[in-house]
């Protein structure tokens, strides 16, 4: 009973990640052939490379952000990440201007000494950070991404499945004759 | 069992898998870091002396310093027993030479009197950073120590006594060569003297051989006619 119980689970369990890593695969993909960022219902993840933003989120962390629709009705307060030149950047609203019916931005870092000295167009923003952070996860996100990290997340155990499936068939083969 | 540990270590397999794939849909953000500074007012001056400008003070200084002591050499080279002639050359290239070397000292200590003012200036409680005119007070020791080690190896005095020596020589030299002259002249005379008194003696010994001659050949002429 408890056999079963163990194998029903294993092939659950087996079967989610097994879909969940298509359904991640597939999300890769889309992304990359629309050139736009990874989008996960509407939820982006972020890995953050600086301090500007201590304590409110650590360098190393990943933090989520809600993608908007509509990036004028931000306020004074809100975290918002958005691009500036080949970047993204991620900090605090410092103030709202509206001119000519045109909303901007000003923004400051929380570790920073003072605001920064560009101003955020609305287009330029990207989504607001939902207040979801995990420290230190992006060092490990960072390592998987070197060719010691491929070679041990991707492809060991990518020849391994391939292994097993091959002698699962075989097996089979071999039982069924 | 073999099927079992296949399923146990497949999971991990798919997890990594699942992680690596978690990585790629995961971006990138920055919190970048900014600063703002207040403007205030600057100051801007000039250097009271640039860094190559010492340089080109503390090299004109050495090569001054060489040129000194090769002309020095020269001097001081002693000269054989040599003609008149040459000794008059000597002396006038050795007065030439150190004519050149009082301007070239002079040259010199005028580098360090500019450098010098360099350094008093960088020493004034007015200039802001005396750490900046640090190359100010090497350049300054360096020509100090050039000019130092000239006048140490340079002696004007020994010079002097080059000079009078030469001089020395040269009025020796001439008087022996009056001397030799009159002795020449002198000789010269005796000499015509000499031959004018042989001459004469030799004229009178010449009738008198010439008067014995006749007589012995009157007497042969004689015996011939005997």
């Amino acid at each position: 009973m408890a056999k079963k119980i163990w194998t029903i689970t294993s092939n659950i369990i087996g079967g989610l990640l097994f879909i969940a890593i298509c359904f991640l695969v597939f999300i890769v993909f889309s992304s990359r052939l629309s050139g736009e960022d990874p989008t996960i219902f509407g939820y982006q993840m972020k890995v953050v490379l600086s301090g500007s933003m201590e304590p409110t989120f650590q360098t190393g962390s990943i933090i989520s952000i809600r993608v908007s629709n509509d990036p004028s009705f931000y306020q004074k307060g809100d975290i918002i990440t958005f691009h500036l030149e080949d970047k993204l950047i991620t900090h605090r609203i410092l103030e709202v201007k509206k001119a000519n019916g045109q909303v901007s931005y000003k923004t400051k870092g929380d570790n920073n000494n003072g605001p920064d000295l560009w101003t955020v167009s609305a287009q330029d923003i990207v989504g607001e950070y939902t207040g979801f952070t995990i420290p230190y996860v992006g060092y490990a996100l960072n390592y998987a991404n070197t060719k010691a990290g491929i070679a041990l997340l991707l492809i060991v155990p990518g020849i391994w499945l391939v292994i097993t499936a091959f002698r699962r068939k075989e097996s089979e083969v071999r039982e069924a004759s | 069992m073999r099927k079992a540990f296949h399923k146990v270590i497949m999971f991990p397999c798919l997890i990594c898998i699942f992680f690596y794939a978690g990585t790629q849909v995961v971006g990138e953000t920055e919190a970048s870091f900014s600063s703002q500074v207040a403007s205030e007012p600057i100051e801007l001056s000039a250097a009271i002396v640039f860094p190559g400008t010492i340089k080109q003070l503390e090299d004109r200084a050495q090569e001054l310093a060489s040129s000194m002591h090769l002309i020095y050499e020269t001097i001081m080279a002693t000269t054989p027993d040599v003609s008149l002639q040459v000794l008059y050359g000597r002396l006038a290239e050795i007065q030439n030479i150190e004519q050149k070397l009082n301007l070239q000292l002079a040259a010199l200590n005028t580098i360090y009197d500019e450098l010098s003012s360099y350094k008093n200036q960088t020493l004034d409680p007015a200039v802001p950073d005396l750490y900046t005119y640090d190359y100010v007070q090497e350049g300054f020791q360096a020509v100090q120590s050039i000019l130092q080690e000239v006048k140490g190896t340079i002696d004007f005095k020994q010079l002097e006594i080059v000079r009078s020596s030469l001089k020395w020589q040269i009025k020796k030299l001439e008087e022996k060569e009056k001397s030799s002259e009159k002795n020449t002249q002198a000789r010269g005379q005796e000499e015509s003297e000499s031959q004018d008194k042989a001459a004469s003696y030799l004229d009178a010994s010449t009738n008198s051989i010439n008067h014995v001659e006749v007589k012995e050949d009157g007497e042969e002429n004689m015996d011939h006619y005997k």
